[in-house]
């Protein structure tokens, strides 16, 4: 990203190809569809060209990167609260059919309930849970994307395990790759 | 992790939308903020620094009060900043609150201190410095928004609070240099109510020209 704010074009693919996969993951568990998702990454990507130039050399691109990332889905979810069109996957989501139980222990079946579980979670804790476990960013980085402590954060990201450890009854999160800092 | 290429349509668009490089951003921002803190200095070379009917130490105290207060929120600001980042936003907020209570705690202060006997300015007075305050304040402040505009992601209502903070401490410098007056009442509603005023403006600003939007 540094080279690029410098200006050499070249340069966006090296950050497209490194950010593209986990900044799509994230904006689809936010929005929980994927059309959208691809969608508010190709505006991400946009306003990072837009603001090459903001970028500090030597500091790091990720939170920058969701940051942008957040905004934009925030700013599109506020448009669609106004407009009144609530008919997304968001809100099937937190109506789950407990009578799929059964299918539910399967594992493919597994993913989806998560991310159902997911999206009917409170936003700050499921944006907390997402670039924290999912996106395995560290608390600090966590907490610039967010615009909140890291202590806080800390809190956030306990409870958001909590509740799906008991949405999804006895199945154990395994932990993160990488242990959340 | 699957690894994806530049879509083309990202391409067009990138192409559609030229960005200026860091060293250019650079040179316009700084272009922009002196153009929008013009007004400050030009107001002093055209009025005149007045010390009126205040003891030279008070007024002396009085600016250097106003003059910490700005350049510790702008060192707040520059410095605070991460990666692309402003500020956190407890930060921001923090700068925001505490530091027109500093300053209004300094100036009291100093008026306890170093005022001997100032005539009560008439209230029309206070009314005069607090619009041309709050006017050449929001002057200033829609230049370093625009300057910045589209720069923050993460809390721009408290990014602009913040920068309105800033710019009305800048302009109270200005103003204690030319304002003759030092009692309470035309302290606190000319000169420390128009930085509350400016913090709120750049607060309600910010959405528009701060926060990131669709291209």
């Amino acid at each position: 990203m540094e080279a690029y704010g410098r200006g050499e074009d070249l340069a966006f693919d090296r950050v497209y190809t490194e950010l593209a996969s986990a900044l799509l993951r994230y904006l689809h568990r936010l929005t929980g569809q994927q059309a959208t998702a691809e969608d508010l990454l190709h505006q991400t990507f946009l306003q990072m060209h837009l603001a090459r130039g903001s970028f500090h050399p030597g500091a790091d691109v990720e939170p920058w990167a969701f940051a942008i990332a957040r905004r934009l889905y925030l700013n599109l979810a506020r448009r669609l609260r106004r407009e009144t069109v609530g008919t997304s996957d968001r809100e099937g989501g937190a109506g789950v059919d407990r009578a799929d139980a059964q299918q539910l222990w399967e594992a493919q079946a597994m993913s989806a309930r998560l991310h159902r579980e997911l999206l009917a979670l409170p936003e700050a804790l499921r944006e907390t849970f997402v670039l924290v476990f999912e996106q395995e960013l560290s608390f600090e980085q966590a907490a610039q994307v967010l615009g909140a402590s890291p202590a806080t954060l800390r809190v956030r990201y306990h409870r958001a395990r909590e509740r799906l450890r008991e949405a999804l009854d006895s199945v154990e999160l395994s932990a993160p790759t990488r242990r959340p800092r | 992790m699957t690894q994806r290429s530049v879509p083309e349509r990202l391409r067009r668009d990138l192409a559609r939308h030229p960005a200026l490089t860091r060293p250019r951003l650079l040179a316009r921002r700084a272009a922009w903020v002196t153009v929008a803190l013009l007004p400050l200095p030009a107001t002093v070379l055209l009025r005149g620094v007045c010390i009126g009917e205040r003891p030279l130490a008070y007024a002396a105290a009085l600016v250097g009060c106003a003059l910490t207060a700005t350049l510790f929120a702008t060192w707040r600001l520059v410095a605070g900043r991460r990666g692309g980042l402003w500020p956190s936003p407890r930060s921001l907020r923090g700068l925001a609150l505490a530091v027109p209570a500093a300053l209004a705690v300094g100036q009291l202060t100093a008026m306890l201190l170093l005022r001997s006997t100032v005539a009560p300015a008439p209230p029309a007075e206070a009314t005069l410095c607090f619009v041309s305050s709050v006017v050449c304040g929001v002057l200033s402040l829609a230049g370093i928004a625009l300057a910045f505009r589209r720069s923050d992601p993460v809390s721009p209502v408290a990014t602009g609070a913040a920068l309105g903070v800033v710019v009305g401490c800048a302009v109270d410098v200005a103003q204690m240099l030319q304002c003759p007056f030092g009692d309470v009442r035309h302290l606190v509603m000319g000169h420390l109510a128009p930085i509350l005023v400016l913090g709120g403006i750049g607060a309600a600003l910010a959405g528009r020209l701060l926060a990131v939007r669709r291209a």
